[in-house]
């Protein structure tokens, strides 16, 4: 993941039924950083986060992936955590992490002691608490490496133990290894020298930060 | 392990664990094939000669029931975003998720069909041809159903739709599937010729329903 990437987006819009969310939005980040989408409720945060995971078509502009890496797609190098956490509530937390294992071919590792569900291992996902499925959706991220992480409200339903020393590490530490976080957020995410797209709820936007770090 | 055992794998479990597959399915099955002898009456000749058909309708019916939870489950929770976010091509995972549907549903119901097969008189002789239509024959109906699942996936109450979308696709494996097993009672038609035509149909379903509901999905995600 050492390599440069970038995640370029130019002039993209988006409506929602009839409805302008934004437009002329226009940025880039390269890996090693980070963005941080904040502004209220319906502006168009989850709709930005689900077209640069080409999950959704924007209205106008692109979205572009350029990197070294040999034969990859940005397809294949999103992980997109959403409100809905991705998780079968019959599943438990072990089977879940032994599935993502298989589903992206990855060697098997213990994860469930970083996400601190060890105790858990056993418990179907449907009876773990927000909080813990909140950890346990964050997993994936974990078992199958990939180089842009797009977090939809990523601190929800996690206490404040667990926003310091749990989620706050990884982000940083995804950051410093050459990745990518774009997370939209109402909680900070402990971690400096993030850039900043504010949305207002006219749908006009700032952009700002990008201390060097 | 590749993606598609690990679909395969991760909804037979899933299946197993919350119940209403195979079990349900095989219930339905019994109540459907019970209760036609109520409405036809108990004439032993009657029953015997629209055996095959009942059999088959029921087959079709319980296949399709629960058929329209395919990728509305995976919707609703999540997962599918994550199955699009994957190297593997769409069309491999549906064909994964179809062929688990189908190891849950259509397999157990053929296997039993025999059995119930008595409850109408089906004769013996017949029970082998019936068993082997249905084996060749439900595959057809899940990938067909397939297709009206991906149709409907974000439609909250989408399994009656799903299911007039998708019936009158299902007519010629009705046709060539109820034609095959008859063949073996009531002539004079040979089992073999509708039998093939049988096979032909499910093996354009398994080119044409992967693709398909692949290409619905994108459209409605999209």
């Amino acid at each position: 993941m050492s390599q440069q990437s970038r995640l370029i987006v130019k002039d993209l819009a988006c409506e929602k039924g009839e409805r302008l969310l934004f437009k002329d939005l226009s940025f880039a980040i390269e890996s090693g950083s980070g963005l941080i989408i904040t502004g209220p409720n319906g502006v168009g945060k989850t709709s930005l986060l689900r077209i640069l995971a080409s999950l959704a078509v924007p209205t106008a502009g692109s979205v572009q992936f350029e990197t070294m890496l040999a034969e990859t797609s940005l397809r294949e190098q999103v992980h997109f955590l959403g409100s809905r956490d991705g998780l079968k509530a019959a599943l438990t937390a072990k089977e879940h992490c032994l599935d993502w294992q298989h589903f992206y071919r990855q060697k098997s590792s213990d994860i469930l002691e970083q996400i601190a569900l060890h105790r858990q291992a056993d418990v179907p996902a449907g009876a773990l608490s927000s909080g813990q499925r909140r950890r346990l959706a964050f997993g994936r991220l974990l078992i199958a490496p990939r180089l842009i992480w797009l977090l939809d409200e990523p601190m929800n339903a996690l206490d404040s133990d667990m926003r310091e020393n749990f989620m706050a590490p990884a982000l940083k530490r995804h950051i410093a290894a050459g990745g990518i976080v774009i997370a939209s957020t109402h909680i900070p995410l402990g971690v400096d020298g993030l850039k900043e797209l504010a949305f207002n709820s006219d749908g006009s936007f700032q952009l700002s930060g990008g201390a060097p770090r | 392990m590749s993606a598609f055992m690990a679909i395969l794998k991760r909804d037979i479990l899933i299946a197993t664990r919350i119940g209403g597959g195979a079990e349900l399915g095989i219930v339905f099955f019994l109540s459907l094939v019970a209760i036609v002898p109520f409405a036809i009456g108990p004439d032993q000749n009657t029953l015997a000669r629209l055996a095959p058909a009942i059999l088959w309708i029921a087959a079709l019916l319980a296949t399709l029931f629960g058929l329209d939870r395919l990728f509305q489950a995976d919707e609703e929770d999540g997962v599918l975003d994550h199955l699009l976010l994957s190297e593997t091509p769409l069309e491999i995972i549906i064909l994964s998720k179809c062929l688990a549907h189908w190891l849950m549903t259509g397999l157990p119901l053929a296997i039993m069909a025999p059995l119930f097969g008595v409850m109408l008189n089906l004769p013996p002789n017949a029970m082998l041809p019936l068993v082997a239509t249905l084996l060749v024959g439900t595959p057809a109906i899940t990938l067909i159903g397939a297709v009206g699942a991906s149709v409907t996936v974000s439609l909250r109450r989408g399994g009656l739709l799903m299911a007039i979308l998708v019936l009158p696709l299902m007519v010629p494996t009705l046709i060539f599937g109820v034609g095959a097993a008859a063949a073996a009672i009531v002539g004079p038609v040979p089992f073999g010729p509708p039998f093939l035509l049988l096979l032909a149909t499910t093996l354009i379903a398994l080119v044409i329903g992967p693709v398909a509901a692949a290409a619905a999905i994108r459209l409605v995600r999209g």
